[in-house]
């Protein structure tokens, strides 16, 4: 644990050179990174704002990396969750308020799962490496979901590529202390997951084959560990999962579906997860720390000319080669500590 | 549109493809799983368009891409090799990092995160983007089947004892690999930008870089069948253009619907092919 705050703290300072590199003045970034998000209510429950769809798509990663499989696909598949949402509320607008909600996370969650499915069948069944299925569904999922929106349910009385509104008994209840922001109950459903989550794998026997299944595949063949299916639940919950994304932008947040709503959470939830290395309440710490980068870079982009909020992929990217060179090192430090054994 | 038409516009849209195929050819054959492709392609469309764009020529922006190829490949190759991070990880790093650096940079320089400016035609490549295809292909069938270069990479992915047996290198092997890799990816991406359109453009690989890493692994991960994939995969990307005013035999297909017909259709492919491809047997590990 200590090491991964040392890798950290280098990713820092790479940051702040780069900044430097860039032409803008480090200050100013330590300055906005380290205030932007106490500055005021809102400016803090943005922050939480963005926590939460990282809440899921980080453990929608995390749940199939400790089988040893990496989705890639959380991008399409929240997009996919949030479609289910919202086609929810668009058949049956007349519901009574809890149903409604109800409904709409039913359907958001069958969405979700059903296309986190597929790249788990697809490696269980015939072999594709699920990096690539879950990248090309990615592409499928966003096209389809644009198509869905624009050509069927496309605003008319706004310029913007969205559907029409919900009626409001679809919404989640914003809490007004954060004087604006959209910060809902899907947060706490986020870190609920994570702790349930986090239980489940500590103390079921389901928890336990995951993780055989992650370490040693071919063993866990061997030892006639349901393989496949294990493969395939652990990517339909990350779809599941996912879907929770939805549940914080279409019901906690703009009450429609709106093309382009994802700021690339679900690649973010990709760093979150492998910051986070497979441990469950890991990747809730996680998800604060990259909403807080996040939200940094937004704040960036309106104090600075130069930078933009892709300084955020940029920082992401850092973070993860540090934590993964780190254990490298691990290793060099394990070889040196047995030579000084030796020579003792 | 005639066959002719469809066969040439296949032709030219399976160049960068081709390019970024050959460079996970080589990467992947030495042993190193390389889904950075896009990311390799990106930094090279974007040098080739900035190098054009200052210095009004397309040579320049060649030499740009050169060099950003060069320090990809070898900052990949790094991280993989010397450092042996897990290669998906470090390849999605490095696939990030390309993502956001390029509209960061192009706002720096240009003054506006969607695209470098576009160029007139002088200062784009017309018949050296073939040349320049050319000679990545015959260099990749020349190296890889006819030297004792491309027979070492090819003991680096298969069986490296053996490399190290006969006194060879294997760091060094796959190292070389994966910088020829980042080069090739790099030229693929310069022929996006200063080829088949007149500048950057903000993610214009547009998955491309993971389209060539399914035609490579459709082509058994050898030269020849490679070629013929990524000629294939060309040809999904002209179909879309087939469909005049988005009408098929009298229905209306959306053009949404349109646009992914590419990555549906190498998805069935990935699915169907797949349980018959054999991959270099020291892929990935390390």
């Amino acid at each position: 644990m200590k090491r991964v705050f040392l890798s950290l703290f280098v990713a820092f300072i790479l940051a702040t050179f780069l900044v430097f590199l860039l032409g803008e003045s480090p200050l100013l970034f330590l300055q906005v990174l380290a205030t932007n998000v106490f500055r005021s209510q809102y400016d803090f429950g943005m922050y939480l704002f963005f926590a939460t769809p990282l809440i899921f798509t980080g453990l929608a990663v995390s749940l199939p990396l400790r089988a040893g499989l990496f989705n890639i696909g959380v991008e399409g598949q929240l997009h996919m969750g949030a479609l289910g949402c919202f086609l929810a509320g668009a058949w049956y607008p007349q519901a009574p308020y809890p149903l409604s909600i109800v409904l709409s996370m039913i359907a958001g969650i069958l969405f979700g799962g059903m296309w986190g499915v597929i790249p788990g069948a697809l490696r269980a069944y015939t072999g594709v490496h699920e990096v690539i299925s879950s990248i090309l569904l990615n592409f499928i999922a966003i096209a389809f979901t644009n198509w869905i929106c624009l050509d069927f349910f496309q605003n008319p009385d706004s310029q913007n590529p969205e559907t029409w509104p919900l009626s409001p008994s679809f919404l989640y209840k914003q809490y007004e202390i954060f004087a604006g922001a959209p910060v809902s109950a899907a947060l706490l459903l986020g870190i609920a997951c994570a702790v349930l989550l986090s239980a489940l794998h500590k103390k079921t026997s389901w928890g336990l084959q995951l993780d055989f299944v992650g370490q040693q595949t071919e063993f866990a063949r061997s030892y006639q560990l349901p393989v496949n299916k294990i493969m395939i639940t652990s990517f339909f919950i990350a779809g599941i999962l996912s879907a929770g994304v939805g549940f914080s932008e279409v019901l906690g947040n703009s009450g429609r579906f709106q093309v382009g709503f994802s700021p690339g959470y679900g690649f973010t939830g990709i760093a979150v997860a492998l910051l986070a290395r497979g441990n469950f309440l890991g990747t809730l710490a996680s998800a604060f720390f990259f909403a807080y980068l996040h939200k940094t870079c937004m704040e960036l982009e309106f104090e600075s000319e130069k930078i933009t909020r892709d300084f955020s992929l940029v920082l992401q990217a850092l973070m993860i080669s540090c934590v993964g060179a780190e254990i490298f090192f691990q290793k060099i430090s394990q070889k040196l500590g047995k030579k000084n054994n030796d020579n003792s | 549109m005639t066959i002719l038409d469809f066969l040439f516009f296949s032709l030219k849209a399976m160049l960068p493809l081709l390019c970024a195929a050959f460079a996970g050819l080589w990467s992947e054959r030495s042993g190193v799983i390389n889904i950075a492709l896009e990311g390799m392609m990106l930094l090279g469309a974007f040098a080739a368009g900035c190098g054009a764009a200052w210095f009004e020529s397309p040579t320049y922006g060649l030499l740009l891409t050169l060099a950003v190829g060069i320090v990809c490949g070898l900052t990949y190759g790094l991280m993989t090799v010397g450092l042996k991070m897990n290669q998906i990880i470090a390849g999605t790093a490095l696939n990030l990092f390309a993502m956001g650096i390029t509209p960061l940079l192009c706002n720096i320089m240009f003054g506006r995160t969607g695209g470098t400016p576009s160029l007139p035609i002088e200062h784009r490549l017309e018949w050296s983007g073939y040349g320049i295809v050319t000679l990545i292909t015959t260099l990749t069938f020349y190296l890889y089947h006819f030297t004792p270069f491309g027979l070492s990479i090819q003991f680096a992915g298969e069986k490296p004892e053996a490399l190290g047996s006969a006194g060879r290198s294997i760091t060094r092997n796959r190292l070389l690999a994966v910088t020829l890799s980042g080069v090739f990816a790099a030229f693929g991406g310069a022929l996006l930008s200063l080829f088949l359109s007149s500048s950057f453009v903000r993610n214009i690989s547009a998955g491309r870089g993971f389209i060539a890493l399914a035609a490579l692994i459709a082509g058994k991960w050898k030269p020849l069948p490679t070629l013929f994939s990524c000629f294939f995969f060309g040809c999904l990307e002209i179909v879309p253009l087939l469909l005049q005013d988005g009408k098929w035999m009298g229905i209306t297909i959306p053009s949404h619907v349109i646009q992914s017909f590419p990555y549906v259709v190498t998805l069935i492919i990935m699915a169907g092919l797949f349980g018959k491809m054999r991959a270099p047997a020291a892929l990935g590990k390390s």
